[in-house]
């Protein structure tokens, strides 16, 4: 088996599953947004991709502009670190396989 | 209150955001730095606030600097302990830089924030471009790396003794005091909270100040890399400021940069790659220039500027920034094309004169049992010795041509500022190259020297290049683990080769008292009896066909391995040689088939290995790796033809 003659099975379905969390990633964006904004206390003005986000917020100071205090929760911190290892996993496998089909290898000499 | 307002995506920045990652990999695959100190500064120019940018460069890279660590850890280039300490101390590290980029948030808003990262980033780039741009003209004038010594300011560290806080570290070959430890960890982690490339401190101070090799430093720190991307993912995440969004992006373009930049810099010299370095260093510094006015003018430190100029001198940094990126786009392009170009006008050169060397020498027309070209992996280690013996014993047996192979393993992301990495590993291949050469005295071996990302590719690659018959191999065992496992290197060659494989463990000799062949019956298993009788016929020796039943087997089964080996003893008796057999039961096919080499008096075990495609684990059958791993006399890992 040749190294550069990887299959394309394997470059296809690692695609498909990279393009798929992207997919997922924008979906389900906003949302992702929400839960990076509101890991710490967060003044929440507005819904979806409108929403505000203020730090640092009080309720009166939250409820002069408009918006909702919301409680925080830490373990939101942990979504974007497996999102990343996810994508990170599946893209890192496709990428090596799409620049092997592509022929693509560093070079070599010899010596005598 | 206070708001920290992630950018709007569209089609356009989505675009240029994946664009950016591309690029910023390439280069960083190219110069062998994290390529951060492009990515920050251009998340920036997009409009995210600077402690957005750091969180989610810090996001994008931790997962890759893990699987990095994981890659280098099996070739033994990790310090698992200095790079724990260093970690844990940079982790504090982390912790006060963000501290300190938190409270500038609070007191002066993000535009704070956005001065702070660029004076930070003005004065490492200034030292670190200053110092690659001083090596670029000393590399230039160099024809060959020198030898990396010990620096002397690590052999006085070295030489420190302060009772109660001393620690050996293997990589550094000596016992280093924590004070020393301790600040480098700091260092890194607050450069790395501060700007996201905590390498620029992290890999000089390993080598200079504690004497690490080069190729390990760099290894070393990507688990602190690891170790402070997590923790910074998290102390950011904390602080809501880590835009997944942004990470993934950017990951997305640089994940496939990185690759060819990373291919693209092994057909350059080292000292090109320094200058490109250093021309897009201080591009990237002198684009930051532009923006601090407008931050000081924001923050009242100067007069109020008119919002226009403001807007125009952003402009202008931004476009001295794309210059940057440009630059290292076309480098990196350059040189892969006119590289590529050569390289295969010099291979078409070298095929036709092999294609003559070929015809006059000796012709064996069955792949199965040729020996006419033997190649023989040395990674400079005792594991190698054993194979290095053996290969050199066969060739000159066989009258075959011997090819050593040594592979300078280049990984060259996080390798930062290093001068002579890539020449240094190199060197180092070279070295083991020709310590093998010592060994097979009297064959005009032939030296093959590769560059790849991992041992096994170097060696399938030269296996295939150099159309060898079989690769001669070491074993390198896993202290601790139970014996039942390969070095992955191992067992990743015999999955991923056309060629048979032979397995050697360090203690083991050649092969002149008899071999075992086991046999399942499958058309791996006539590979391997065909092999084994060829070189049963060319030493003189006996041979045991074995073929092992567990106990959960029925009747049915049990005479299954009863016609295979018969059936294996009369192909092999027809040839005239002198073949007995045995059918045994045991629980652990592994065991049986050593232990039945053991007691028939073999020094050598062939057996078919498993061709088939999927995971890397299953390229081998797991009776043949478990064989391999546990056998003390060499193992033939036969292919199906």
């Amino acid at each position: 088996m040749n190294l550069h003659k990887a299959h394309w099975g394997k470059v296809i379905f690692w695609g498909g599953m990279t393009a798929l969390l992207y997919v997922g990633l924008f979906y389900y964006s906003d949302l992702l947004l929400h839960f990076a904004h509101t890991t710490p206390d967060a003044c929440v003005v507005g819904h979806g991709a409108e929403a505000v986000y203020f730090h640092k917020a009080d309720v009166s100071a939250c409820a002069a502009q408009g918006g909702l205090l919301e409680k925080g929760h830490w373990l939101y911190t942990f979504i974007p670190i497996l999102l990343a290892f996810a994508i990170s996993f599946t893209h890192g496998i496709f990428t090596g396989l799409f620049w092997d089909i592509m022929g693509l290898k560093p070079a070599h000499h010899e010596a005598k | 209150m206070e708001t920290v307002q992630f950018i709007d995506l569209n089609a356009a920045t989505v675009f240029l955001l994946v664009l950016i990652g591309f690029v910023a990999g390439m280069v960083s695959g190219f110069i062998g730095s994290g390529g951060a100190f492009v990515l920050t500064p251009a998340m920036m120019a997009l409009g995210a606030p600077a402690i957005v940018a750091v969180a989610s460069n810090i996001c994008h890279k931790f997962p890759k600097a893990l699987v990095g660590t994981v890659k280098r850890h099996k070739y033994g280039q990790v310090d698992i302990k200095l790079g724990l300490v260093v970690g844990v101390f940079a982790e504090f590290g982390v912790l006060y830089g963000k501290h300190v980029m938190t409270g500038i948030k609070r007191d002066f808003g993000a535009v704070g924030t956005d001065l702070y990262v660029s004076v930070v980033f003005i004065v490492v780039l200034a030292v670190v471009g200053g110092f690659v741009l001083r090596d670029y003209r000393k590399l230039r004038n160099m024809d060959h790396e020198a030898e990396q010594e010990i620096p002397k300011l690590a052999k006085w560290v070295h030489s420190v003794r302060i009772p109660g806080t001393m620690v050996y570290f293997p990589s550094a070959k000596a016992s280093i005091s924590l004070l020393f430890i301790i600040p480098t960890g700091f260092a890194t982690g607050f450069l790395a909270s501060a700007i996201a490339v905590g390498g620029f401190i992290g890999v000089p101070a390993m080598i200079y100040l504690l004497g690490v090799p080069a190729i390990m430093a760099t290894a070393t720190e990507l688990l602190i890399a690891f170790i402070m991307g997590l923790g910074g993912t998290i102390f950011y995440g904390l602080e809501g400021v880590v835009d997944v969004r942004l990470s993934m992006l950017i990951l997305l373009g640089s994940l496939f940069g990185i690759q060819l930049g990373a291919i693209g810099s092994t057909y350059i010299k080292d000292y090109q790659i320094k200058q490109v370095m250093a021309t897009i260093m201080l591009t990237v510094l002198f684009s930051r220039f532009f923006y601090i006015p407008g931050y000081l003018s924001d923050l009242h430190l100067i007069g109020a500027m008119a919002p226009g100029n403001i807007a125009t001198l952003k402009t202008l940094g931004d476009s001295v920034l794309a210059v940057a990126l440009i630059l290292g786009a076309i480098s990196v392009l350059t040189a892969l094309t006119r590289g590529i170009a050569e390289h295969r006008k010099a291979e078409l050169a070298a095929e036709r004169t092999e294609k003559l060397e070929a015809i006059s020498s000796s012709v064996n027309l069955d792949p199965t049992g040729r020996f006419e070209r033997i190649m023989v992996a040395t990674d400079g280690s005792e594991f190698s010795s054993g194979a290095i013996r053996v290969a050199t014993e066969m060739a000159r047996r066989n009258h075959a041509k011997l090819l050593i192979v040594s592979v300078a393993v280049f990984n060259p992301e996080y390798s930062t500022s290093v001068p002579g990495l890539e020449a240094a590993a190199d060197e180092m291949a070279r070295r083991h190259a020709k310590s093998a050469m010592e060994l097979a005295a009297g064959l005009d071996p032939e030296l093959v020297v590769m560059k790849a990302e991992d041992p096994y590719m170097g060696i399938v690659e030269a296996a295939e290049e150099y159309r060898a018959d079989i690769i001669v191999m070491g074993r390198r065992g896993k202290r601790n683990l139970a014996r039942a496992m390969v070095g992955d290197a191992t067992a990743r060659v015999i999955g991923r080769a056309s060629c048979n494989v032979l397995v050697v463990p360090r203690g083991a000799g050649n092969c002149k008292t008899g071999i075992l062949v086991a046999t399942d019956g499958s058309r791996f298993s006539d590979a391997a009896a065909v092999t084994a009788g060829k070189l049963a016929a060319a030493n003189n020796l006996p041979l045991t066909v074995v073929s092992v039943v567990l106990p959960s087997h029925n009747q049915q089964r049990r005479q299954e391995a009863q016609i295979a080996v018969e059936r294996v003893r009369k192909g092999l008796e027809r040839e005239g040689l002198a073949v007995s057999v045995a059918v045994v039961e045991g629980e652990r096919a592994d065991e049986v088939i050593v232990a039945q080499a053991r007691k028939s008096g073999a020094d050598m075990i062939v057996m078919g290995s498993h061709g088939r495609t999927g995971l890397d684990r299953v390229l081998l059958g797991s009776v043949a790796e478990r064989v391999i791993g546990r056998s003390e006399i060499p193992v033939l890992a036969v292919k199906a033809a």
